[in-house]
């Protein structure tokens, strides 16, 4: 359970947008096991924010049950119901990451995911681990509501019948993904490929904006795309160095499209452990994101420098320091990141926060819309 | 309870002492004392005969001296092997440990740990570390392939985000979650990696023990050198003193408690860290030991790490 407060200094580019919204989240888990290689997994999520009705959500994170076993030396596992995966390496932009939709309301990163509901089968042995997933309904990507910061200016639309689908299935069409994944020495490595409905929603002005007295909307359009991916990470010393490149096909700025694209992101982090003679590690991080497309690219990360640095007290209160910016090389937009967490005691964590925008510009429009939206956060979670 | 206290404080001689090592120079010492106990018409040549003889024993022990520090290394190597082959023969094992970690004002701050591992005869061990408490990093767990003379493999898992994220090797020398343990203290020590030296025999509490230097020889270690304590008796670690970089003496721990399980394992119930510079301390106390819990690779591979709970 947490509570969390955003105040915004600025004031809002929109009428209805607050100066501040405060929120209270829950998010139990339910774990059963009857046997060791049986158990359900139950994990639901709710935000009450005072301020946007959309932001107050309610979701099922997990909620799966799995059962695993060996045919001699084949490992296997299943899993079916809802679920949460996590594919890639980087910080700033997780391009091959594509099975769970992006819960956008919960922090303009999108690193929060909705439940994805599926059938998932991996096996595994000494040659690696092989996933198999099919993905039978399409969850649409949350947006903040009129009342909300952080969102686009005319707002989207979310009404289930305002979706568009390219395929005639709509939500209701069967996605497969796999992933291949492999340890080799000190490089770990996946290779995966997805088939199916995108995750990444083509935003399409309503018919009759821009004329007067009419009320302009976004309505997401959801088209086919296939998408294969390459992830891997590998250690050596004090550096850790991580990769990740798609070639993906489906749709552009237009809508669906043929042409496939390359998008990749390369870096890594190097930490200097107990630096000043202290028990405190100071982590450096450099990353480079690019989308062959450029700036008709459909995400923002088409030629963007990530840097950060992460200061670790290594203390029992688990201090945290990060500053995180993130360059747009081809319109100069750019975002500052500062986020400290401390534990205050065995059941209690501290997060504060401020993300600030700068030399926005109107041409990059992903960010002018939201250049008055800096913020900061305060977060109090209670775990027990 | 005494800190070296076992429950059999029998000294066997133990078969590493029963090699011939470390020369008497009691004659030399004793030089002058003869040569007055002399007549005065021989004193003068005797003493020189003696000075010349004992010049010449010098000058064979001082031949000698790589052959005797040599026999100082292998007597530590044995030892040290001697050591491993006691801790090892186990397969696989679990066990619960709560870490108590006290600031030099004496507060306390608690985690519990569930804690599994496999032995791997041929190469390093793989051990699972799952935190239980503080709350908010529950089910977050660390992965561990040891490897023999190559930096292990570690990963950390962390089930808020289902990542499972590599660790750089360097990280040995930090600081295990604030503890005043390291990665590299909490990690199954290989024979390959270190260079050892017997120092010399001497009691600890009512115990015999054994001293030896291990000299890590890992770049990315934390100390320059180890002095271990292991009993004579059953060859048990019973105190480590870490000494940093530059040689100043940084921490010591010590083993206590020990049980013997299935009639073979011994098994410490509490370890103490105590950080000389910073007047902090870390407590492990180890409970619920288990053996042959047919635990296998699958337990320590990553798919076993997304299942942890």
């Amino acid at each position: 359970m947490a509570f969390e407060s955003r105040i915004y200094p600025t004031k809002p580019l929109y009428p209805q947008q607050k100066a501040h919204d405060h929120s209270l989240t829950f998010e139990p888990t339910v774990f059963f096991e009857n046997q060791a290689s049986h158990s359900f997994t139950f994990t639901p999520f709710l935000r009450f924010d005072a301020s946007d009705n959309e932001r107050t959500h309610v979701d099922i994170r997990e909620a799966y049950f799995l059962t695993f076993g060996d045919i001699g030396s084949l490992e296997w596992e299943f899993r079916i119901g809802i679920d949460q995966i996590f594919w890639g390496t980087a910080e700033s932009n997780n391009p091959v990451n594509i099975i769970n939709q992006t819960d956008q309301v919960e922090h303009p990163n999108g690193n929060e995911k909705l439940g994805q509901p599926m059938l998932h089968g991996t096996l595994a042995g000494d040659w690696g681990i092989l996933d198999l997933f099919a993905l039978p309904f399409h969850r649409p990507r949350t947006y903040p509501g009129n009342s909300g910061r952080l969102r686009t200016a005319n707002p989207v639309l979310l009404a289930d019948h305002s979706m568009e689908y390219e395929d005639s299935s709509g939500k209701r069409h069967v996605d497969f993904a796999t992933r291949y994944s492999h340890t080799i020495g000190s490089v770990d490595f996946g290779i995966s490929y997805f088939k199916g409905t995108s995750r990444e929603p083509l935003l399409i002005s309503s018919s009759g904006c821009g004329q007067p007295l009419k009320d302009c909307f976004l309505r997401q359009q959801y088209n086919q795309v296939s998408q294969f991916g390459l992830d891997l990470q590998f250690a050596q010393d004090a550096f850790l160095g991580k990769a990740e490149i798609i070639n993906r096909k489906g749709f552009d700025r237009q809508g669906p499209s043929k042409k496939s694209h390359n998008a990749f992101v390369i870096g890594g982090e190097y930490t200097l452990y107990g630096i000043f003679d202290s028990d405190a590690d100071l982590t450096l991080f450099g990353e480079y994101n690019r989308d062959g497309r450029g700036r008709t690219a459909t995400t923002s990360f088409q030629d963007d420098i990530f840097l950060a640095t992460r200061y670790t007290f290594n203390d029992v209160e688990d201090t945290n320091f990060t500053a995180s910016l993130l360059h747009d090389m081809d319109y100069e937009t750019k975002s500052l990141n500062l986020e400290f967490t401390r534990r205050l005691n065995d059941n209690v964590s501290l997060k504060v926060e401020g993300l600030t925008f700068f030399d926005t510009d109107q041409t990059d429009a992903a960010t002018w819309q939201i250049r008055d939206d800096d913020y900061v956060l305060v977060n109090l979670s209670f775990s027990y | 309870m005494n800190t070296f206290g076992a429950p059999d404080s029998h000294v066997k001689d133990r078969w590493w002492n029963r090699r011939p090592g470390i020369l008497e120079f009691q004659t030399c010492g004793s030089v002058g004392v003869s040569g007055h106990r002399q007549s005065q018409i021989y004193s003068v040549r005797l003493t020189y005969t003696l000075l010349f003889l004992c010049l010449f024993m010098l000058g064979v022990v001082f031949s000698v001296q790589p052959t005797l520090a040599q026999s100082a290394k292998e007597k530590g190597l044995r030892i040290a092997q001697a050591a491993y082959d006691v801790e090892s023969g186990f397969g696989d094992s679990t066990a619960e440990m709560s870490m108590i970690l006290r600031n030099k004002r004496g507060q306390e701050s608690r985690r519990t740990i569930r804690i599994k591992t496999l032995e791997v005869p041929d190469g390093g061990n793989k051990t699972l570390f799952v935190f239980d408490n503080p709350r908010d990093v529950k089910g977050t767990a660390f992965l561990t392939h040891g490897h023999k003379t190559k930096p292990d493999d570690q990963w950390i898992y962390l089930p808020a985000l289902k990542r499972v994220k590599r660790i750089s090797s360097s990280k040995r020398s930090g600081s295990f979650m604030g503890s005043e343990f390291s990665y590299e203290d909490l990690s199954t020590p290989e024979i390959e990696k270190y260079q050892y030296e017997w120092i010399r025999d001497e009691p600890c509490g009512i115990l015999s023990c054994t001293v030896t230097e291990w000299i890590p020889l890992e770049s990315g270690s934390g100390y320059s050198r180890l002095l271990v304590w292991h009993d004579r008796n059953e060859i048990l670690p019973r105190k480590t003193e870490y000494y940093d970089r530059r040689n100043a003496h940084l921490k010591t721990l010590t083993h206590e408690d020990y049980n013997q399980y299935l009639e073979k394992h011994w098994r410490p119930g509490k370890l103490n860290m105590i950080n000389h510079v910073t007047g902090k301390s870390t407590e492990l106390n180890w409970e619920n030991y288990s053996f042959n819990t047919g635990l296998d690779d699958r337990d320590f591979s990553q798919t076993g790490l997304r299942r942890v709970r």
